[in-house]
């Protein structure tokens, strides 16, 4: 049961373009989702195994659209060399930004990312290559061994495919060695220290590999939108990547995926003129979340599943 | 020279209102508010509608106020008290929260095209001894210190004060002398977003008015919080004037890193000097 | 003037206090005294309202404490000078001070502060230095004189002599006696030190696993064989004062 479950769940992920061929945009918004996932991903590894607050994932997504952007664009450089470009250089930030920020604790560490994401956005700004306040338009989108993923169902594949990749990595990050540190540091830093945890190098690697996922994010967001500007990666946009996190369920392996589902499905199921409630309905959710369902949604899923189980149990 | 002294203490002045909001919050009750400058933002909205029904400025502050008090007071009761109880961060994402819903209802009721809000003080410029300010800085700056002078009676010289001040230190030492917490806590909040109110009527005429108007300011407000060592309101103050001065001064000499030079600066005296610029040592736990 | 009946005290499942009963007429010295893990503290808890009892009463002059807010236990009188003090440490002394008489008026608090400052020299000195700075007697002068300050018909003192030196101990402990004496309020001296403890008390409870196991005139307990066996290191130490 434990076994078919997902295999069951991916095959009907791997047909819902087909269910979907008629209605390409609705594929374009879970194409959305799915990177949004991708991206947040990195933020539930940092804030839920690593126990790390951070307001400047955003800057990330950033640093790797635009990379693998003007990689393509004006190095004309094959889209699967940019797209590990693009995540490199998020890495290589990581690095440069996490280690001094992860000296810093708490509500520190939040301003500092706070600052630091923004110090990315303003020098996006004010770069030529990267079109500076006008952004980088007519994106080309991804391609792979020569095949051009034109349209929405293709990338579809490519985006499910990434995704499915993260929550592998994600998932061997928490057994590992250094996700048990983490968990163990996150839960009590005095304790892990007395052990003779080395904090600072597993934290770094937490951090660098959020860095990664949320580059792979901003890589996979700029080819499909085709678009990039520096105030769509701003604080607004890290704080809703934090609403997804936590509202699918912080410290879960799958909550990310829920929770960017909603976010998505909210956006767009507000009417025209009505986007601005976006926020208001979201931060109404989170609240609810915060105080009712601190594993997020993901709860009412494993409330659910244990249902099942019970039952299963009590019928033998 | 001097001017751009001036100037910059009048920019400071607009920091520091939202730094000590923000302090407040931080040096009671642990949490980082980041709604701060977005409550400001919506009242700093409440009170242009005022003034667009012909009610006089001071009465649109004066409700203004009130009405942040009276937030305040409905969120601790409505909300903190009860996250408090199940988790710390669970308060800080309440406050991002929080956010994401003033923006988006400011958006909507009155919409995302910047509005121009109405000097306090109109007039041409003073001048004096080489010193050219707007009037609006003036009554920034008098604010400002109309406000850190109440705020630091309250905090040190009355019971109410002293006693939010111990919650931070140990809540449970305060609980067993019978402080009634509950009060306390919400007495911080409401303080904190009348606060808020005051601050976004200062700073809306010198920005356009807008959902997103206050971002910035909180940002720089976060920095001068963290100059000032995050533990007094007179710190948050002395670190929002100095902020304002060292920014007019880079934009003046320097002014192709005046975008990022708080930033910078700010992540810099987080590393350097965690306890702010003035390095006040906390006491040993007793 | 304290009356404490069949006292039953739970931490979730486990049940800390089973059945405890204790009482107290003022001016009076009482010492629980116990090991650690014994349920001192709980006892001191629940009847300062920090702790609700699952089972039995406790009242004060007849009006009941358990379920009421510690808020409201405070202004009836019952102050409780907690185990590791919980001084406020980035107060100044004068704060703390200040804070333990949060509900008295200001004609009150001025003669309370006066007569404190007068019974502690020393913090007379200290009055506007940061809490933190204090030596561990200057520590706990001040939690007894802020505990002062909130008026007390009925003091709760959990083991004062934590970390302090003996000669220290003895003459915090003399100060109790005196005060007890002089203002007329019980006092209710849970203590490890059971020696210096009996010295200065009336009366005594031992306490073993949550349930009181002996009690009696203090003067008594000091010859029973099961106490200076258990807490008075064997028959022939001699008192430290
Ligand atoms: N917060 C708590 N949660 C669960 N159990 C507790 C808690 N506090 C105390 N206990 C348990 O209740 C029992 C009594 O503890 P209490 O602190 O009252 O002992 P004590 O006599 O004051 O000990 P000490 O001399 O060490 O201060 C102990 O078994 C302790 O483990
Ligand atoms: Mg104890």
């Amino acid at each position: 049961m434990k076994k078919i479950t997902p295999i069951i769940l991916l095959i009907i992920a791997l047909f819902i373009p087909v269910f979907l061929r008629e209605r390409p945009s609705l594929i374009y918004y879970i194409n959305l989702s799915m990177i949004y996932a991708i991206s947040a991903q990195g933020l539930n590894l940092l804030m839920g195994i690593a126990g790390q607050i951070s307001l400047g994932h955003a800057a990330f997504m950033a640093i790797g659209g635009y990379t693998s952007a003007i990689l393509v664009m004006s190095f004309h450089l094959p889209f699967i060399i940019a797209l590990i470009g693009g995540i490199l250089v998020a890495c290589a930030f990581g690095v440069i930004i996490g280690f001094p920020a992860l000296r810093l604790k708490g509500f520190y560490l939040a301003i500092a990312t706070l600052a630091l994401g923004n110090v990315v956005t303003d020098i996006i700004k004010r770069l030529k290559i990267t079109g500076g306040d006008y952004g980088l338009r007519n994106i080309p989108p991804p391609s792979l061994f020569g095949f051009e993923l034109q349209n929405n169902l293709s990338q579809f594949y490519l985006v499910l495919g990434c995704l499915l990749l993260v929550i592998f990595v994600t998932r061997n990050f928490i057994k590992s060695k250094s996700g048990m540190a983490l968990q163990a540091m996150r839960d009590s830093e005095t304790g892990a220290r007395a052990v003779g945890i080395n904090i600072s190098n597993y934290k770094l690697l937490a951090f660098i590999v959020a860095s990664a996922f949320a580059g792979l994010g901003g890589v996979l967001y700029a080819h499909s939108v085709t678009y990039l500007h520096p105030t769509n990666f701003g604080l607004g946009f890290s704080i809703d990547l934090l609403a997804i996190t936590i509202i699918g369920g912080i410290g879960t392996l799958w909550g990310v995926v829920l929770g960017s589902f909603l976010w998505v499905l909210v956006r767009n199921l507000m009417g025209t003129g009505l986007e601005v409630l976006t926020g208001v309905l979201f931060g109404v959710i989170l609240i609810l979340v915060v105080l009712f369902l601190p594993r997020g949604l993901s709860e009412i899923f494993f409330r659910i599943s244990n249902r099942f189980k019970s039952k299963e149990v009590q019928e033998k | 020279m001097l001017n751009l002294v001036f100037r910059g203490l009048a920019t400071g002045s607009i920091y520091s209102l939202t730094a000590m909001g923000i302090v407040l919050v931080l040096s009671t009750t642990n949490v980082m508010n980041f709604a701060q400058g977005d409550m400001g933002m919506f009242l700093a909205f409440i009170a242009f509608a005022l003034i667009m029904r012909n009610f006089p400025y001071p009465i649109a502050i004066i409700s203004v106020v009130v009405i942040g008090l009276i937030l305040g007071t409905l969120l601790e009761r409505g909300l903190m008290s009860k996250v408090r109880k199940t988790s710390h961060l669970g308060m800080i994402i309440v406050t991002l929260a929080l956010t994401m819903i003033l923006e988006g209802l400011a958006g909507y009721f009155f919409g995302t095209t910047p509005l121009l809000f109405p000097p306090l003080l109109k007039g041409p410029p003073i001048q004096f001894a080489g010193v050219i300010l707007d009037r609006q800085d003036l009554v920034s700056l008098a604010i400002s210190g109309i406000v850190v002078l109440i705020l630091f009676i309250i905090l040190y010289r009355t019971k109410i004060g002293i006693a939010s001040r111990s919650l931070a230190e140990d809540e449970y030492g305060a609980r067993l002398l019978g402080i009634p917490i509950k009060s306390i806590y919400t007495f911080i909040w409401a303080a904190s977003f009348g606060l808020a109110g005051l601050a976004g009527v200062m700073v809306a005429p010198k920005l356009s008015l807008e959902p997103s108007f206050m971002i910035v300011i909180q940002l720089k407000a976060f920095i001068a919080a963290v100059l000032g060592g995050m533990s007094s309101v007179v710190g948050a103050v002395v670190g929002g004037l100095i902020l304002g001065v060292l920014e007019n001064f880079i934009a003046y000499y320097i002014p192709q890193i005046k975008d990022s030079f708080s930033l910078i600066l700010v992540v810099v005296v987080l590393l350097l000097l965690p306890e702010g610029l003035f390095g006040r040592r906390q006491a040993r736990r007793a | 003037m304290l009356k404490i009946e069949d006292l039953h005290v739970s931490y979730g499942p486990i049940e800390a206090l089973h059945g405890i009963s204790i009482e107290l007429e003022a001016p009076e010295v009482i010492s629980i005294l116990g090991s650690n893990g014994a349920g001192k503290t709980t006892l001191l808890k629940t009847i300062s309202g920090i702790l609700t009892p699952t089972k039995g009463v406790i009242t004060l002059d007849g009006v009941v404490l358990n379920g009421m807010e510690p808020s409201k236990i405070v202004k009836l009188g019952v102050v409780h000078v907690p185990e590791g003090r919980h001084i406020f440490p980035n107060l100044t002394v004068k704060d703390n001070l200040i804070l333990g008489g949060y509900f008295g008026n200001a004609t009150q608090n001025r003669e309370n502060m006066e007569f404190v400052l007068h019974t502690f020299p020393v913090l007379k000195e200290r009055l506007n230095m940061k809490a933190g700075m204090l030596s561990g007697g200057e520590l706990q002068m001040l939690a007894l004189g802020r505990g002062l300050m909130g008026n007390p018909k009925l003091l709760l003192l959990d083991e004062p002599s934590l970390g302090l030196a003996p000669i220290i101990t003895s003459e915090i402990f003399k100060t109790v006696k005196k005060l007890t004496k002089e203002k007329g309020f019980g006092v209710l001296l849970v203590e490890q030190n059971a020696r210096k403890a009996l010295d200065i008390s009336d009366r005594g409870y031992v306490l073993v696993n949550g349930r009181i196991e002996l009690s009696g005139k203090s003067e008594e307990l000091k010859e029973n064989p099961e106490v200076q066996k258990l807490y008075l290191g064997g028959k022939n130490v001699k008192s430290g004062i």
